[in-house]
This record gives C-alpha cells, sequence and structure tokens, in this order.
C-alpha cells in the first residue's frame, strides 16, 4: 500500500520529538557510552534505512548489501592512513565513497537485477563475498581482518562535536529518504514491489528504476559506512560481512519495512535490546547467545507480524481512529488507511 | 451430477468469471464453447480446485466440492485434462499411466486394458518418455490417464488443438466411446469437433454462461454461432 | 603429474560433498520451489554433529548415522514449524529461510562453541594408497565411493520407485499431481527432511577431509548455490556434474591463484544465470 501524505503527519511529530531528544542530551550527560550508543543507533539506523529502501519500497531483498557500508568504511579509513587526519582528506574520503558507490550499485545491480528475486539474493550474496575476500587479501590496502585504526581531524575529535555531527548527517539522510519516497520515482519504486508485471505493463522500465533504488540504497549504504568509520575510529573486513547485511535485514524488519522510521525505530531496538540481554548474560549464560533472541523474534516477525513495530502501531492507531469516528458520528466511516 | 451456481473466480485482481451457471448431466457430453479468454478454461479449473471460486457454489454427485482441494476434489471422481495435455515430459508412457493409480495395481489391470484398446498407439511407446510423444498421442495419454480411476466425470481442455485431421478423427471415436460410461464436461473453440461429439452446449461470454441447450439446435443457427465464437460452422466470421 | 592427479583426486572429493549438499537443495527446490537459504547450515550441523559424535565415541559409523538424523529431525521441525507457512510467497521464504540460517548458526555456536575443532579421519580410512609412484589419499578415494553409492541409491528411489515418481512429476508439474488426487503437500516434508539429511551427511564427511570443523564451513552454502545454478534446478544429475566441475575448478584454480577460487566459481554461476538461467540440465517446465 502507497504511504500518504496524511500519514506522514504523525510521523513529522514524532520525528520532531526524537531529534529534540538527542539534541538536549548532551546538555545532561557527559557520558562517553550514551553518545556512543545513540549515534550508533542512528547510524545503523541509516544503513538499514538505505536497505529498507531496497526491500520495504522495491520488494527486492538483496544478501550483499554490506559491501556499499565496508567501501565506505574503508574510504575512510585509507584515507585517514595515507593522507593523514585532515578535513580535505575527509572530504576526498566522503567524495571516493560516494563515486564507489554510484559504479558498484550501477555494476552490481545491471548484472543482479534482472533475474529473479530467489538468483538476485544469490548474486548479491556472492559479490558480498568477493568483496569480503577482497578485503580479507589485499593486506596492504586494508589490513586484513586486523583493519585499519586511525585518527580523525581534530576539528571533529571532541566527543559532543562528533555527536551533533553524526546526528545532523543522519537527520539529513533521513530527509534525503523521505524526498526519494515521496517524488515520482519513489512512487514508481512503490508500485514495482506490489507488481512488478504490472508496473512493467503500465510502461515502466522495471530494470532502469530497480538500478536508481540500487544506487541510492548503495550510495546512502556507503555515506552510512564512512560515518561509521568515523565513529569508531577504525575499519576492518567486518563491515563487509554479511551478518552486517542481515544486521540491515533484521533491523529492518523488526521496526517495520516499508516505513520511513521503521529501520531506526528497529536500529534503537535492537541496539537496546542487545545491551539489556547482555547484562542479563551475567544472571544466565543463555542471555550471552543473545542473537538467537533476535533471530527467533525476526522468524517470529516475518511469520505473524510483517508489519514490525511501525506496522503495528500504524494498526492500533486506525483501530483508535475508527473508534473515535464511531462514537463521534454514530455512524460507521470508510476505513482510513 | 454436476452443478455449478453464480461462479465468480478471480485471477490476480482480474475477475475472470462473473456468474456462471451450469449443469451436466451423466451419459451426456456437455460442450463448453466461446471466443478466447471468455472464461472456458478458468471455469474447469475453478470446478477442479485449481483456482478456487471467489463466490458460488459447486456441487457434485449431490455434494459441495467448492472450496475444497483439488487432490480431494480429484478423488471424488473428477478426472482433468488440461490445455496442454499436462503430460510428466520426464516419466514414461507407463508411469505416466502409474502414477494415476490409486487402487491396487492389480484391480488397476483390467482399467489400463480399457485404455490401451481405446488408445493403441500408447501402448506401441509404453516405455518411451512421454515427452518424445507426438501432440496427438499426448492427448491420448492424458485422457487415459484420466480414465485409470473410475471417473465419473471428466474435464477436458480443448482436445484437438493443434492436431491433424486424421488425429482428431481417432479422438472422436475414442470420445463417443468413453462418454458411454462417463460424463464430459468438454471446452472447444472448434465447434466442427464439438458437433460430432456434444450432446448439450453451455456459451461463454465475458465471463458469464450466455446461452444453452441442445447441440443440434446450436448447429442450426448460424447467427448464434458467428455472435458468440466469432465464426460459424462454415468459417464465415461475423 | 602426481601433482595433477592429487588435485584431482581432491577435486571430485571436495565437490561430490558439495554435491551432497547442493542435490538436497536443488530436490528441495525443483519440488517445493523453496530456496533454502539456510541449507549450508545443515552442512555445518552434520560436521559438528560427525566430528563431535566420532572423537565422543570413537565409531565413525556411529557418526555418519548420527550426523545425517540430526540433519533430518532439525530438517522436518524446521519444515512443519516454519517453511509450510511461507509456500508460494517469495519474499517470504528468503526472509525466512535466511532467518533459519541466522538461527541455526547461533545455535550452533551456543552448542560447539566459536572456535574450529579438530576433525581426524579414523584409522581405518587414513593413509595413502601408491598407485603406480603416485600417492591417493584414502579417505578421499572412501568419499568419491561413498557418495557414489548414494547418489546410486537415491537415483534408484527416484526412478524406480513410485515415491520417486511422484517426486519427478512434482517438479515438473504440481497441479497436474494434484489434479490426480494425490496431495502433494505431504511430499513436502519428506523431501525437505531429506534434502537436509543429504546436506549433513556432506558435512559429515567433509569434517576429516580438512581435519577440522568451524563457522568458515557456512561458506559452503555459496557454493552450493553455484553448483545449483550451474547444473540446473531439480535436477540430480546435473548437480553432480556441476559438483564435480566446481570442486575442480576451485582445486585447479586455488592451486594457481588461491584468492581467486571463489570468485572464479562466482564469475561461472553469474555467466550462465546470465546465458542460461534454467541451468545446462534442468528439468522442470510443464510437458
Amino acid at each position: 500500500m502507497i504511504q500518504n501524505k496524511k500519514y506522514s503527519m504523525d510521523s513529522a511529530v514524532i520525528v520532531s520529538l526524537l531529534v529534540g531528544i538527542v539534541v538536549i542530551i548532551p546538555m545532561f550527560t557527559d557520558s562517553r557510552s550514551v553518545f556512543n550508543l545513540i549515534t550508533n543507533i542512528c547510524i545503523m539506523g541509516v544503513f538499514a534505512m538505505s536497505y529498507n529502501i531496497l526491500l520495504g519500497y522495491t520488494g527486492i531483498i538483496s544478501l550483499g548489501h554490506a559491501l556499499f557500508f565496508g567501501t565506505g568504511a574503508y574510504c575512510v579509513g585509507i584515507a585517514m592512513k595515507s593522507f593523514g587526519p585532515t578535513l580535505w582528506a575527509l572530504a576526498l574520503a566522503v567524495f571516493m565513497a560516494l563515486i564507489l558507490a554510484v559504479l558498484a550499485g550501477l555494476v552490481t545491480g545491471y548484472l543482479s537485477l534482472r533475474v529473479k528475486d530467489i538468483y538476485y539474493a544469490m548474486i548479491t550474496l556472492a559479490f558480498a563475498e568477493m568483496f569480503f575476500v577482497v578485503g580479507e587479501k589485499w593486506r596492504d590496502a586494508t589490513g586484513g581482518t586486523d583493519g585499519i585504526s586511525f585518527r580523525i581531524p581534530e576539528m571533529i575529535q571532541n566527543k559532543v562535536v562528533l555527536y551533533y555531527l553524526l546526528i545532523v548527517f543522519s537527520f539529513l539522510m533521513l530527509i534525503l529518504a523521505y524526498q526519494l519516497i515521496n517524488s515520482p520515482v519513489g512512487r514508481v519504486l512503490q508500485a514495482i514491489r506490489e507488481n512488478e508485471q504490472r508496473a512493467e505493463a503500465l510502461g515502466y522500465n522495471v530494470l532502469h528504476y530497480k538500478l536508481i533504488s540500487n544506487v541510492f540504497a548503495g550510495i546512502m549504504a556507503s555515506l552510512a559506512g564512512t560515518a561509521f568509520a568515523i565513529s569508531q575510529k577504525f575499519a576492518n573486513t567486518g563491515t563487509l560481512t554479511i551478518e552486517k547485511t542481515l544486521d540491515a535485514l533484521l533491523m529492518t524488519i523488526i521496526g517495520g519495512a516499508g516505513t520511513l522510521l521503521g529501520p531506526f525505530i528497529g536500529s534503537a531496538v535492537m541496539f537496546l535490546l542487545r545491551d539489556w540481554l547482555a547484562t542479563l548474560g551475567n544472571l544466565h549464560p543463555l542471555f550471552e547467545r543473545w542473537y538467537i533472541f533476535f533471530g527467533l523474534l525476526y522468524i517470529l516477525l516475518v511469520l505473524f507480524m510483517p508489519g514490525g513495530v511501525m506496522g503495528a502501531y500504524s494498526r492500533v492507531k486506525t483501530y483508535y481512529q475508527f473508534r473515535k469516528k464511531r462514537s463521534d458520528t454514530g455512524k460507521e466511516p470508510g476505513l482510513k488507511l | 451430477m454436476l452443478t455449478c451456481s453464480g461462479l465468480h473466480t478471480y485471477i490476480e485482481q482480474f475477475h475472470i468469471l462473473q456468474g456462471v451457471d451450469l449443469e451436466v448431466k451423466r451419459g451426456e457430453l456437455t460442450v463448453l464453447l466461446g471466443r478466447n479468454g471468455a472464461g472456458k478454461t478458468t471455469t474447469l479449473r475453478t470446478i477442479m480446485g485449481l483456482n478456487p471460486p471467489a463466490r458460488g457454489k459447486i456441487e457434485f454427485e449431490g455434494e459441495v466440492v467448492s472450496g475444497l482441494p483439488t487432490h480431494v476434489i480429484a478423488r471424488r471422481g473428477i478426472g482433468y485434462v488440461p490445455e496442454d495435455a499436462g503430460i510428466f515430459t520426464d516419466l514414461t508412457v507407463l508411469e505416466n499411466l502409474r502414477i494415476a493409480v490409486r487402487k491396487k495395481e492389480s484391480e488397476a489391470r483390467k482399467r489400463m486394458d480399457y485404455i490401451l484398446e481405446l488408445f493403441p498407439d500408447l501402448f506401441k511407446f509404453l516405455n518411451r518418455k512421454a515427452g518424445n510423444l507426438s501432440g496427438g498421442q499426448k492427448q491420448m495419454l492424458s485422457i487415459g490417464r484420466a480414465l485409470v480411476n473410475e471417473n465419473k466425470l471428466l474435464l477436458i481442455d480443448e482436445p484437438s488443438k493443434g492436431l491433424a485431421p486424421v488425429v482428431v478423427n481417432n479422438l472422436v471415436s475414442a470420445i463417443n466411446e468413453i462418454k458411454k460410461h462417463t460424463a464430459v464436461l468438454l471446452v472447444e473453440q472448434n465447434l466442427g469437433f464439438a458437433s460430432r461429439i456434444s450432446d448439450k452446449f453451455y456459451i461463454i461470454d465475458n465471463g458469464k454462461t450466455a446461452l444453452n441447450g441442445n447441440m443440434p439446435q446450436l448447429l442450426e443457427d448460424r447467427g448464434t454461432q458467428r455472435q458468440y465464437m466469432g465464426v460459424d460452422i462454415k468459417g464465415v466470421p461475423n | 603429474m602426481d601433482v595433477f592427479i592429487t588435485l584431482t583426486i581432491n577435486g571430485i572429493a571436495t565437490g561430490m560433498l558439495i554435491f551432497l549438499l547442493a542435490a538436497g537443495l536443488s530436490l528441495i527446490f525443483g519440488l517445493m520451489k523453496v530456496m533454502n537459504f539456510a541449507h549450508g547450515s545443515f552442512f555445518m550441523l552434520g560436521a559438528y554433529m560427525g566430528t563431535w559424535c566420532y572423537v565422543s565415541s570413537g565409531s565413525f559409523l556411529l557418526s555418519i548415522v548420527l550426523g545425517v538424523i540430526s540433519g533430518a529431525v532439525v530438517g522436518l521441525i524446521v519444515e512443519r514449524l516454519v517453511i509450510s507457512r511461507v509456500y508460494n510467497n517469495h519474499l517470504g521464504q528468503v526472509l525466512i529461510t535466511v532467518g533459519v540460517m541466522m538461527l541455526l548458526n547461533e545455535l550452533i555456536k551456543v552448542v560447539w562453541g566459536p572456535n574450529v575443532i579438530a576433525s581426524p579421519v579414523p584409522p581405518a580410512l587414513s593413509g595413502l594408497l601408491e598407485v603406480g609412484g603416485i600417492s591417493i589419499s584414502i579417505y578421499k578415494l572412501f568419499i568419491i565411493a561413498f557418495a557414489l553409492s548414494v547418489t546410486l541409491l537415491v537415483n534408484l528411489i527416484l526412478n524406480r520407485s513410485r515415491l520417486g515418481m511422484i517426486i519427478r512429476a512434482g517438479t515438473q508439474n504440481p497441479e497436474m499431481v494434484k489434479a490426480l488426487g494425490i496431495r502433494i503437500e505431504s511430499f513436502f516434508s519428506l523431501v525437505f527432511l531429506f534434502g537436509t539429511a543429504l546436506a549433513a551427511l556432506g558435512g559429515v564427511l567433509m569434517g576429516p577431509a580438512q581435519n577440522q570443523v568451524g563457522s568458515y564451513y557456512q561458506q559452503y552454502m555459496m557454493l552450493g548455490f553455484i553448483v545449483v545454478v550451474i547444473g540446473g534446478m531439480g535436477s540430480f544429475t546435473g548437480a553432480m556434474l556441476s559438483g564435480i566441475l566446481i570442486g575442480l575448478v576451485s582445486n585447479y584454480v586455488a592451486w594457481v591463484f588461491p584468492e581467486a577460487a571463489m570468485a572464479v566459481n562466482v564469475l561461472l554461476m553469474a555467466v550462465i544465470l546470465l546465458i542460461k538461467p534454467e541451468g545446462l540440465f534442468s528439468v522442470g517446465g510443464k510437458a
């Protein structure tokens, strides 16, 4: 079902609230771990959102999305290592991340998007595998599994400054995604998700639009990767693993695929739950393997509640709207969706 | 024996059957006629449960079968011969027949003899892969396979399509023999072929049953033929 | 020359094991149209279970039996609880089987730990065979012989039994099978657990072949996909031939340029997908 503008009024309110909270946090605490938590949620939220563009809005499942993320991260890492921690080098890194993302998006997209979903999943998996192998073996550039540690430019070394930088970045990405989804291109993507053959029959070059989606998602993921590297001051092959892609998948499903805020909510849920389960791990060893819970939660969600958190929220909201309308007018309204 | 009332069937979002009513009686061969895309094949598929009806009822031998899964409907005694014969190309002719057997193989022997008498060609190719048969032979195999179980009703979809006249003749005699023991609901576009075997007819137009009656009536009314099927029996178009 | 022979034998042996993995995948996809992304996890499960059992009990036979059974049991549970709910839903299938993969991989880590475990070759099968001045690993020969026998057995079932007949027919035209009064869903569970059992068997045998078992076994799933794509969905013979092909290519390329082995296989898969997506030997499709 295609999102209509009425629904996004609510989203605007929620977003403003969350942004407000996030902005004033540094006034109440100085804790590095709180800053880290929030920036992690935001950055991974952006990554998940880029994944959501493919899964939730275009209806395709990539198992290789991490390749963009890792590319962005390594651009920063290699630039910082080779050219020193200057703002120029950082700008160069971001620029390279963009270029490479576009290239990778076009090439992988062109080769993989013409085949059916199942084969697409397999090919993207294969591509990610290749990137991972390159990352592991090309030690000179990437440092292999050990990765690259580096310093970031002085201007952003202050943790509060860095915090705000990353928050602003995430917010900008959110706006960008919003623009795409509500543009004519975005609507075509959703039409493709609903019924690809119909979109084709209506005259849209489906491959063309899927490519756009792929490149856009790739760019966003790559930028998320740069932000990640900056926040961690570290980049290794962990950014290229299938587990990273699965993280994005989990967050998207938990939060709600096909919604703007879903991925962020999913990211928040995952990080908070993970911390909580980890502390519980001190009580009982079973909780140390908290990933199992996520796997189970994921399966249950896919089977029984594919809308995720946002889906549940919108259902509850619709229910209350329905009830309110009914008591207001005494008549049954048409269901507003 | 078979009654369909008010059938509506959707395929994806397309409303294919928009109200189909028909009746098939024992000992008769009833043909469904109509243009391409009118909904004839969908009617058969709906009866068979492959595209369950959204609305309407199907009764077979006094029991409601609409909404039942396909394999249950088949077991009630309805055999299906789809438009492309639906034979398993990778299996041998014999395997295609054996797979249909639901009783003990020893009891099925008699049926096998009956089928091989009807279609002697099959006997020659028993151990060949069914994919190597000619179009006509595939149709014979498919019909034969539908006879393995003593089905009370056969649903046959355009068996004569693409077949040479000689083969069609064989088909006609085989079907005329079959209909002595089994009711048949046949879908056909070729009025000539249908005229040689049918007792009753229904015309499906735009997903609805438009007209029905005895076959001889229709054969005399060339205007109706042209109206609903585009051409009449002599090949004169509308 | 003897390097070539060793590489070839190793390649065929590895290929046969990947084939066992791929065969199950192919059968499952052929009949049920489900691409089981969790299949690699069953391979890994068999490897861990088999190795653990052999090390604990000393009986290789028992380890094979237990490995296969574990693959079958877990497969049955997965199919009944989860997979059966997403038939005919392609998106759901990918999502769900990926989820099962996540879950199984974690469970394996919970039970056996995240580290690599040593997987010894049973003494009866270890050592080298001297043939005309060339040394051939006995265990590798055993793998080839064993896998071939399993293949023969499965072929027999597929081609000589009613069950096999229904599976072959169902792979081609499931609607027609239903129209003949056969409840094809009943066979889904059977085929699924059989497929996962085959994968587990491959894993059990792979352990001693590499002398170790680790979470990296997950990567065999990728090779399994490549084999299935190249060999063709639903084709048992195709899976075997392309399994051997992939095994050989991996070994030869790895000898010359280790990093490229995976890349070459992936490229092969990409080429086939673009030129002849139904694979070299595919079987599916209607009459």
